[in-house]
């Protein structure tokens, strides 16, 4: 059979199809689409809008242990860089190998632990030297104390847009209870700016290590002296039934896997002949590769269509509901789902015409 | 002298060794005549349809089919011949979301030709049989005679050399019979020099046949000879 004609047998087939397969067709993009959705969903909420309201111009300090996880990123909740009067710092600090980055922000304020001097990242991802004058310890010399790292490394910080050093000398930042935060953490410090205050405040841990994100906030006032208020991290999340945590929790870790397992249900669906059409094709004259071949370049146009639309739909979604970026989670779930579809796209025709082995005319009997 | 369209020789078949369908049977039907394969249901006539289809392998015995040795069950040698012969089954199995015009293109465009030429000589075919009108339908939406008229068309769409029916008016009544049956004696005439063999328990098929074998019994025996 001619390329192209597998090619047109295969586009026939797609517009023949009976519309129960328009149905399933539909309901899968509608189960993926909510699969990623709701892993990207689960962001977890650092600060509501109500806090941010009383805390305005004041500074923050959030204090997360890492864990196991690798990485956090953290959105738009201290205004990073949203105004230029607004002092903005952000640190990181952890045993382990993290990174801190602001999404959205002008000013970003990125650094990436090592087991070293912590380095400073501009948001197009330049490494800012660090010059000796230009670092300073965390702590405010009022209280008379120099945050140090676990591991004995002095915290270096360095502002962005030209702001000079001398601002950073002034901050209060208030002193830092090493005892109320596991090893390993992350700080985050910032002036909240009441007029140019963010629409939401997340952090979000690599998928799979939210459960992990058992982690305190604590707010230090600006006035010295004021105790800080230490509570949950995860304020939204404790306020959800457990179940629902653990579904959460359950679908961001399997959400990948389960959507590439359906999709490999429906596209062997899609990509299967029924044993009589098979048998009407052989039995007109048709070879096994030529059925192969078509059943390939059908399910390859289908699920180049399903990949689009689902790309398209989930971007759509977290940018219109979610934040003006999209999760890790939703790239690790296009990524594994195309990985697994042209698996499958290679191997369910040739494993199907493999496993048939059924008599021809017994089955045209039928 | 051409050679005959099919030439048997002992040829057996069984589905398991208790229960023989076919044993020692001798044939010899002449390139270019039409055969009707008469007897009742259960008789083996479709069985022995299918052994000359390639469809199922003889057990032992010679089995020969226009200029194909198929004897050895080879699954290669069967599938070549394939390619050479129209099959027209009891149930019409065609596509059934797919217009006639599509299934009857179908074993063109799966044997290389072009999708346009393909179309062309399928709507020649679907003239033959009475069903131009109706070939951008879809079959699902056809009558029992009509898709079995289109069936005949994709049978003889490729001009194949050897023309196989089993029983193609099992399930249609007397007047639709009547008609699919001059179908198919119109559709021979896309393919002269073919040669047609109708394996059906209805005396009316011997109308458009040259030579009838009679087969009686649960089993196809011996020598069969042409009448």
């Amino acid at each position: 059979m001619r390329f192209t004609e597998i090619v047109r047998e295969s586009l026939l087939r797609l517009r023949s199809r009976p519309l129960h397969v328009s149905v399933i067709f539909a309901f899968m993009l509608v189960l993926g689409a909510t699969s990623v959705s709701v892993d990207a969903a689960s962001v977890h909420q650092i600060l509501g809008d109500e806090e941010l309201r009383t805390a305005a111009g004041q500074y923050v300090i959030v204090a997360a242990p890492t864990g196991e996880a690798n990485s956090f990123t953290v959105g738009e909740c201290l205004n990073l860089g949203a105004s230029p009067s607004t002092l903005t710092v952000a640190a990181a600090t952890t045993a382990q190998p993290a990174k801190l980055k602001n999404l959205g922000g002008t000013s970003v304020v990125a650094m990436e632990g090592t087991s070293g001097l912590l380095s400073i990242w501009s948001a197009d991802q330049r490494s800012i030297d660090l010059e000796a004058e230009h670092t300073i310890g965390l702590v405010g010399p009022e209280l008379g104390q120099r945050l140090s790292l676990a591991n004995g490394s002095s915290l270096h910080l360095e502002f962005q847009n030209g702001r000079s050093i001398e601002h950073l000398q002034g901050l209060e930042v208030g002193e830092i209870n090493r005892n109320d935060v596991a090893e390993g953490w992350l700080v985050l410090i910032g002036e909240l700016d009441a007029t140019r205050r963010a629409d939401e405040c997340w952090i979000e841990a690599n998928p799979g290590y939210r459960h992990l994100a058992q982690a305190t906030a604590q707010y230090r006032l600006a006035h010295q002296g004021e105790p800080p208020l230490v509570r949950p991290l995860l304020t939204d999340s404790d306020a959800q039934a457990d179940f629902a945590a653990r579904l959460r929790d359950r679908l961001s870790r399997y959400s990948p896997v389960v959507a590439s397992g359906v999709w490999i249900i429906f596209s062997l669906t899609l990509a299967s002949l029924t044993a009589k059409e098979t048998a009407v094709y052989r039995s007109s004259g048709g070879r096994r590769l030529d059925l192969i071949l078509v059943r390939m370049v059908y399910l390859t146009v289908i699920l180049s269509v399903v990949l689009i639309l689902l790309s398209l739909g989930s971007t759509l979604l977290v940018n219109q509901f979610l934040s003006g970026s999209v999760p890790h989670s939703v790239a690790n779930t296009g990524l594994g789902g195309l990985g697994v579809f042209s698996v499958a796209v290679v191997l369910s025709p040739a494993l199907e015409e493999a496993v048939n082995r059924r008599s021809l005319i017994e089955v045209l009997r039928e | 002298m051409l050679e005959d369209a099919v030439v048997a020789e002992d040829l057996s078949f069984s589905y398991s060794p208790e229960t023989p369908i076919i044993e020692n049977l001798s044939l010899n039907i002449p390139t270019g005549s039409s055969v009707a394969i008469i007897g009742p249901s259960g008789s083996g006539k479709s069985t022995l349809l299918a052994l000359l289809g390639g469809f199922v392998a003889p057990t032992s015995g010679l089995l020969s089919v226009i200029g194909v040795d198929i004897s050895q069950g080879s699954l290669r040698r069967r599938t070549q011949l394939q390619q050479e012969l129209g099959w027209v089954q009891q149930t019409t199995n065609l596509l059934p979301f797919r217009s006639a015009r599509d299934n009857v293109a179908l074993p063109l465009r799966l044997r290389g030709c072009g999708f346009n030429e393909a179309n062309a000589i399928a709507n020649q075919a679907l003239e033959v049989v009475g069903l131009r009108e109706l070939a951008g339908s879809a079959c699902r939406r056809l009558s029992g005679g009509q898709a079995q008229r289109v069936c005949i068309a994709r049978a003889v769409v490729t001009r194949p050399r050897l023309l196989l029916a089993d029983e193609p008016t099992g399930q249609l009544d007397a007047s639709t019979t009547k008609y699919i049956l001059n179908a198919l004696h119109d559709a021979l005439k896309l393919v002269p020099g073919a040669t047609l063999v109708i394996a059906t328990h209805d005396e009316a098929a011997t109308s458009i046949c040259e030579h009838t074998l009679s087969v009686s019994d649960r089993q196809v025996v011996g020598n069969l000879v042409l009448s």
